[in-house]
């Protein structure tokens, strides 16, 4: 061990000590409570995770008008630690335009008693729109190592409201019913899938505040959805599609 | 030390998660084209899915033949093309795609004189992925044939019945004469495809060739290939049928309820001079192509209820065009019988309900009359 990985375990060490020390120690006197409100922009991807090989080029990804507006109680027990909740409403979206291959997929098509499942494996581009609305309820251990930061790390439950996810599917083939089947050109064709968006997520959640005045601060959170985007009955898509989105905004104490 | 492991592990994670993974190997197992020399062949290879048929030259040795085979990229195949092979036989090709996990099972079938008489007592379910059936027929050297395909495969694509039977093409045993008879029933269709196509109405059709759902959504009147190789003169085609139009409204192609319109039933064959730039004819120009040289078609007032549940016989003169001259040595000619439920079938027109029953089809040539 060399001294500068010394020299920094010492002082990673020291950070955790002292957060940890105050944990034991009593509650100071002063603020208990800490209010925040906020509101940022969100840029991600409802996005399979790794990548499966079905996806040959990322052409365009554009994350669209998606933000987040919320609020955050922290009750701190001591200097250090602190517990945060509170509610958001969370729009997480993106376009995103790539180049497919062998990709099976499975649409219901038709109205009423005719409704039929055209399915096979395609070939070509793929264009998806998501944007999805989200009440977020966080549960975050929260952490000020000096006055300008607040550090909150933890879990987030969200309850869907609002999905879209459509897309089409164009400039390419699909061999009906599997790689053994005829070939079908598609040109363009459309499908909506926004009726089969779970209705909740849940997963992790890192949010960080820095405060340049006593009221402002610049606020970064990651949330990462840990529940497939689709139930597992869906077969539009063969791959599991999670929520990992980053939001960059500001924040104001109240 | 752990925190700065942990660090490069999320960092490579992340890179690594990102990143476009290796391309993978082809699932596909086909054979794209095929031919037997060209001496040997009378007209083109038909693919219809894993049965390959070979129209030959008459008095031709077919024991020992090299064929000319295209796979798909990457793909192999069993036996190796380049062993000579009896085509007197149906010939088995496997084909395992370059993922070696995928395999389709070809049979190729050299046919030797054209099927005259169609009797729908064989049905075969020639798609592996769904349960509908088609029928097959025998030649006069019993070599099973493939002639028929039918909208099935168009409907298919999109709805997989449980049973054979719910098809809008299948045997009956309401039939004129042997076991069974086809039948053809036009159906509600599932309306919109994709945002692709409209689909109100579906026919039972069923016809000579071979339907290709390659662009089908684009124009699906392009999907069916009307035409098996036909090498003598045909003068009549007769058969037996019985027609009930549906009772409910007509809907046209719109989805729009036409009540002033009946609903009939296509009865027709139509012989035609084939070359490379007309394999086969479509839905486009079935009727209507330069290179028809004669058409038998059950006339306006046969196309309406036949009376009670027998069959009732018809006897159709194939009609020549005066313009065309037949020259079996210099050209290749094709025939496609064609039968639906509803005329206007291939463009999503009819009356749900309509049922064509169809048997004993013969196709009464210039030689077989002079025997």
């Amino acid at each position: 061990m060399n001294k500068k990985n010394i020299k920094r375990n010492i002082l990673s060490l020291l950070a955790i000590f002292t957060c940890a020390a105050g944990l034991f120690a009593q509650p100071e006197s002063g603020r208990q409570w800490e209010y925040k409100a906020f509101a940022g922009y969100n840029l991600g991807g409802s996005s399979p995770l790794p990548l499966p090989a079905e996806i040959r080029k990322i052409n365009a990804w554009s994350p669209g008008l998606n933000g987040t507006l919320a609020f955050h109680v922290t009750r701190w027990l001591n200097r250090e630690w602190g517990l945060t909740s509170g509610l958001a409403i969370d729009v997480k979206g993106m376009t995103v335009e790539a180049e497919v291959k062998y990709l099976n997929t499975s649409l219901i098509v038709g109205e009423g008693d005719h409704t039929g499942t055209f399915s096979g494996m395609f070939t070509g581009q793929n264009t998806t729109k998501v944007r999805n609305g989200y009440l977020v309820l966080p549960l975050l251990l929260s952490c000020r190592p000096s006055d300008m930061w607040r550090l909150h790390l933890g879990g987030y439950f969200a309850w869907q409201r609002d999905a879209k996810f459509e897309g089409s599917a164009s400039g390419g083939y699909i061999r009906n019913g599997g790689p053994a089947g005829d070939r079908i050109n598609i040109e363009k064709s459309t499908f909506d899938f926004s009726d089969h968006v779970r209705k909740t997520d849940a997963g992790l959640m890192a949010l960080g505040d820095w405060f340049f005045t006593n009221k402002l601060a610049l606020s970064g959170q990651l949330s990462w959805g840990m529940i497939p985007l689709f139930p597992s009955g869906f077969n539009g898509i063969p791959y599991k599609m999670y929520n990992i989105y980053f939001m960059g905004g500001i924040a104001y104490r109240l | 030390m752990k925190i700065k492991n942990i660090l490069v592990a999320i960092a490579t994670l992340a890179i690594g998660v990102s990143c476009i993974r290796e391309e993978p190997p082809s699932p596909y197992a086909d054979i794209e084209a095929f031919a037997l020399p060209e001496p040997v062949m009378l007209s083109e290879a038909t693919i219809n899915q894993e049965n390959i048929s070979v129209f030959v030259r008459n008095n031709v040795d077919l024991s020992a033949l090299v064929p000319d085979i295209k796979l798909s990229d990457g793909a192999t195949i069993h036996p190796e093309p380049t062993i000579p092979q009896d085509f007197n036989h149906p010939v088995v090709y496997t084909v395992t795609a370059a993922d070696a996990t995928h395999r389709r099972v070809y049979t190729v079938q050299a046919i030797t004189s054209p099927v005259y008489f169609y009797g729908f007592e064989h049905w075969e379910v020639l798609d592996k992925s769904n349960v509908y059936e088609t029928p097959v027929e025998y030649d006069l050297r019993n070599n099973r044939t493939t002639p028929w395909d039918s909208s099935n495969k168009g409907i298919a694509i999109y709805q997989q019945y449980a049973d054979a039977s719910l098809y809008p093409i299948h045997k009956t045993t309401h039939s004129a004469t042997g076991q069974y008879a086809a039948e053809m029933l036009t159906k509600a269709g599932p309306g919109s495809i994709l945002g692709i196509v409209n689909i109100p109405v579906v026919a039972g059709s069923l016809f000579a060739g071979v339907l290709n759902p390659l662009n089908a959504l684009k124009n699906p009147l392009l999907a069916t290939g009307f035409g098996q190789a036909f090498d003598e003169k045909p003068l009549r085609m007769t058969g037996k049928y019985n027609y009930k139009p549906g009772t409910g409204n007509y809907i046209d192609s719109k989805g729009n309820a036409r009540p002033e319109k009946r609903d009939s039933c296509a009865i027709y064959a139509v012989f035609f001079r084939s070359d490379k730039s007309l394999e086969r004819l479509d839905g486009t120009n079935i009727l209507t192509h330069p290179s028809i040289v004669a058409i038998a078609m059950m006339p306006i007032q046969g196309r309406g209820a036949t009376p009670g549940d027998g069959f009732m016989p018809f006897d159709l003169p194939f009609v020549y065009n005066e313009n065309h001259t037949l020259d079996f040595e210099k050209n290749t000619y094709k025939l496609t019988i064609v039968f639906s439920s509803s005329f206007m079938g291939d463009y999503y027109e009819g009356t749900p309900g309509s049922r064509l029953l169809i048997d004993d089809i013969e196709i009464i040539t210039e030689e077989k009359e002079k025997q």
